[in-house]
């Protein structure tokens, strides 16, 4: 690079945009190159100058109204007049000024600005987080408190639905207190007890009544009408056996009986009566349900799905 | 009268008596609240930069009464926030220090101080002579245009560019050598 080359390039070389290669060409010009330093020198200064502002000193002096140099004045007047940051810095320095002028008072102690970074930041958040907290809090005690009365309505009403509930309780209470007495019943109970000892008790002597069917009878008695078969209950027989003769040749697994007084009425039923292989049927029965008069009883049989009477018997009980 | 007291306030303040410290605190926390909002998490910084300065400039008894301790003090804030605010926001050219045989050590006497005032107001006429197109192309380069975007930007050659840069450079050279000769042909 020659010395023309270098001195035009120094404005560049100055503020550091060269390329890495020609900043350092020109580095290791300069070195060797008395009358391109002092060009670099002058350069300098030229850059410097434009971006020169008024002195700092100067500006104070000037705004604190300090006695300065005619020339100096004048170049500080038309400079603020051209340079917006002067003007601004001046307008910072009229103000302290006049804060400077104001009578005398107490201002409270300028806090280190450094606080407000991390122990303060810390303070925020934790004033910040107590807040919330204490938010809640509150939140949450109303809610509770809503809560609560909710539960002492419930409960109030439900206090006045039992008050009700014993009112009328009470109120029967009274009612069931003023009922007539109810007839002793007692003797009944006694009486009706002995009889189930009665009938418990073991009985000798049971007889055994046979029993005819009405077909049978009327053969023997070549009488048309169905006769019926007396039987005479000894007066102290509690129990009698009964053996109805059968003369059906209806076979079946079970048998039932019912017993009809005179008026046709069921004075008992009797299932599953099994034929004997004797040809009969037996059963026992008190005989307080056979009482003197006619009954009928009829056999009856489940064949081929249908309930069918196979045989009957009239029989008449004899006054004891 | 106001000197006495100004006196005795210093006396007291730097006897870490609490009144005193109080009001001086007072003074610059007033001065510097303009710029909280320009400065934000480095006002604090600023702050205590400002205290440390204030402290050493008046044990050093830099304080001489020409105006009030408050409004010496006041001008100390505002001096120190201004500083900080530029120092946000200042361009950085390549050091050329480095190329030198002997770099000259920094220091912040009072003739370094005039000098960077003398400078800058140098600097600022040169500014106002120069041409709008070349202060646009100058404070281009000084935001950090490479030569390639600032031609693109111009709608000109690269060469071209770099040739009209020169000469506004070559411009503001020759208006630098007349100020400074005109001023010294002044003081003569």
């Amino acid at each position: 690079m020659d010395c023309q080359h270098i001195t035009e390039l120094l404005p560049w070389y100055l503020n550091g945009t060269l390329a890495a290669t020609e900043q350092e060409s020109l580095r290791a010009h300069l070195l060797h190159c008395a009358e391109c330093r002092k060009e670099a020198e002058q350069t300098r200064f030229v850059l410097t100058a434009v971006g020169q502002h008024l002195p700092e000193d100067a500006l104070v002096d000037f705004i604190f109204q300090r006695p300065l140099p005619a020339d100096e004045l004048e170049i500080i007047e038309r400079h603020l007049a051209d340079c917006t940051e002067c003007a601004a810095e001046a307008s910072l320095l009229r103000e302290s000024l006049e804060l400077h002028n104001e009578p005398a008072r107490v201002l409270p102690f300028h806090a280190p600005a450094k606080k407000s970074s991390q122990s303060v930041r810390i303070r925020r958040y934790a004033a910040i987080a107590a807040g919330l907290f204490g938010l809640l809090a509150l939140g949450g005690l109303f809610l509770s408190l809503q809560q609560n009365r909710a539960l002492q309505s419930q409960l109030a009403q439900q206090q006045q639905q039992q008050m009700t509930r014993l009112a009328e309780l009470e109120a029967e209470n009274q009612k069931l207190r003023q009922r007539p007495a109810a007839p002793d019943s007692s003797p009944l109970i006694a009486q009706l007890e002995a009889r189930v000892r009665e009938l418990s008790a073991p009985q000798a002597n049971v007889p055994v009544l046979e029993i005819f069917p009405n077909e049978l009878v009327q053969r023997d008695q070549s009488s048309s009408s169905a006769a019926a078969v007396k039987l005479r209950i000894p007066a102290n027989a509690r129990r009698i056996t009964l053996l109805l003769n059968s003369q059906s040749s209806v076979e079946a697994r079970q048998y039932n009986l019912e017993i009809l007084n005179s008026r046709r009425r069921l004075v008992t039923e009797v299932q599953g009566l099994i034929r004997q292989k004797t040809g009969d049927y037996t059963l026992s029965l008190s005989a307080e349900l056979l009482p003197p008069g006619k009954y009928t009883f009829n056999i009856s049989a489940l064949v081929k799905g249908r309930l069918v009477k196979i045989e009957s018997y009239a029989v008449e009980v004899e006054s004891k | 009268m106001q000197q006495t007291e100004d006196q005795e306030l210093i006396k007291r303040f730097l006897q870490q008596e609490r009144d005193a410290v109080r009001q001086v605190e007072d003074w610059l926390a007033r001065a510097v609240s303009p710029f909280r909002q320009r400065l934000g998490a480095e006002l604090e910084d600023v702050l205590q930069e400002i205290r440390v300065e204030t402290v050493r400039l008046l044990e050093r008894g830099a304080f001489r009464g020409e105006a009030g301790l408050k409004t010496y003090l006041w001008r100390v804030a505002t001096h120190a926030c201004l500083r900080r605010l530029r120092a946000q926001s200042r361009a950085r050219l390549v050091d050329l220090d480095d190329l030198e045989e002997k770099s000259l050590p920094q220091s912040d006497s009072p003739l370094d101080h005039l000098l960077q005032r003398e400078t800058a107001f140098l600097a600022l006429r040169v500014l106002e002579e120069l041409s709008e197109e070349c202060r646009q192309m100058l404070r281009m380069i000084l935001d950090g245009a490479s030569y390639s975007q600032l031609s693109r930007h111009l709608q000109i050659a690269e060469g071209t560019l770099r040739v009209k840069v020169l000469r506004c450079r070559k411009r503001a050279t020759e208006l630098r050598e007349r100020f400074l000769l005109k001023k010294g042909d002044s003081e003569l």
